[in-house]
């Protein structure tokens, strides 16, 4: 079975093509939110790179969210697009669940984390054990804070890593408490499509409704009400 | 901090792009003032100084506009924008990371969301009908 899988949630943006659970190519940038310029030339050099015909693509698989708003607009809508004009079958899967996977084979926790700005993330953890990748919370967003006392009460002794584009931010502001934890290298840290398919290719279609109309972003609200938007003091 | 005393749109205009010529990539301009102001015609300003021969209007109903360059303006007006919900759907934080200037009227409505080291530049009513004071706070 080939996937197409299109990864666009933040500032890193990537295109990839996987063969049963092997990786047939992959363009990736992190060069800056120009994701409606730079997706669908990669998609086209990912199939150059591959060798294979747009055709013969058997499910297009999408990073849905959380993530950056214009980020998932642009994949969920180019996926759909295709999947819809081509009569494929499409799937989306959670950016913070294909962020857990650049870390299958490793024995570990990852704590997938996207920037949500303001001291806010994205954020769910998963255990990474004799290959597999388990959930052990669901998406959600959270201020920093919250995030130190959850990874505090971890209690399964394996390392902690922090993965995603807000891994760094995570880090600096976590170091140096008593939450013990890692960030995963540059190279396996950021969102990737290949990452999206290998999850896609684990899930059962005959579970899921794989059709272009129920492709949809899944924007996850920001816990900022504790702060007001709008600063109410008197200007000078 | 710095000061000034504009007589007229022309000269308000002025001051703008004394600040547009100083912008670089990443910066944020945050504009502050009521109804009638002068906030456009700052920005106006900030664009021709930045060397963009773009033509700048108020964002009101579009919410941004581009004025395409090196580095590229972006124009936002938060006057509609009332909650974080609002604001995360303008696709101002992805703005940031694109690469370029960044203009905000209406400041007012999203202050708690503005980058740290906003440029602040605040227009009030002078002494008469049409002078303006116009304040701008840089933090370092």
């Amino acid at each position: 079975m080939k996937i197409l899988a299109v990864e666009s949630s933040a500032r890193t943006a990537s295109v990839a093509i996987v063969e049963d659970n092997r990786l047939l190519s992959e363009v990736y940038t992190n060069s800056g939110l120009t994701h409606s310029q730079t997706l669908m030339p990669m998609a086209e050099a990912a199939f150059d790179c591959a060798k294979i015909e747009f055709n013969s693509i058997d499910l297009f698989a999408v990073s849905i969210g959380p993530g950056s708003f214009t980020g998932i607009r642009i994949g969920v809508a180019a996926v759909k697009g295709l999947a819809q004009a081509y009569k494929k079958p499409c799937i989306g899967i959670s950016t913070l669940e294909a962020i857990s996977y650049n870390l299958s084979g490793q024995e570990c926790i990852v704590c997938a984390v996207m920037d949500a700005r303001c001291g806010q993330v994205y954020t769910a953890l998963f255990e990474s054990h004799n290959g597999a990748i388990e959930r052990l919370s669901s998406d959600k967003a959270m201020m920093i804070t919250e995030l130190e006392l959850q990874l505090k009460g971890l209690s399964s002794g394996l390392p902690v890593i922090l993965a995603g584009d807000g891994a760094k931010i995570c880090f600096d502001v976590l170091k140096d408490t008593a939450v013990s934890i890692k960030l995963a290298p540059e190279h396996i840290r950021f969102q990737r499509a290949s990452s999206v398919a290998f999850v896609a290719s684990k899930i059962n279609p005959d579970f899921q409704d794989l059709s272009a109309n129920n492709l949809v972003p899944v924007y996850l609200r920001a816990p900022q009400a504790e702060r007001e938007l709008r600063i109410r003091n008197e200007m000078k | 901090m710095a000061e000034f005393i504009s007589k007229s749109p022309a000269q308000t205009e002025k001051f703008g792009s004394e600040l547009g010529k100083t912008l670089k990539i990443g910066d944020a301009v945050a504009i502050f003032g009521d109804m009638g102001a002068g906030k456009t015609v700052f920005v106006r300003g900030l664009a021709s100084g930045m060397g963009l021969k773009a033509f700048v209007s108020s964002p009101t109903f579009a919410l941004v506009h581009e004025y395409p360059g090196n580095p590229p303006l972006f124009h936002f007006d938060m006057y509609r924008i009332n909650s974080w919900d609002d604001l995360y759907s303008t696709g101002f934080f992805d703005y940031m990371d694109t690469g370029g200037v960044i203009a905000v009227e209406w400041s007012e409505n999203i202050e708690a969301a503005l980058p740290e080291n906003s440029i602040k530049v605040i227009i009030m009513q002078g002494k008469s009908l049409n002078e303006r004071r116009i304040v701008i706070t840089e933090d370092n």
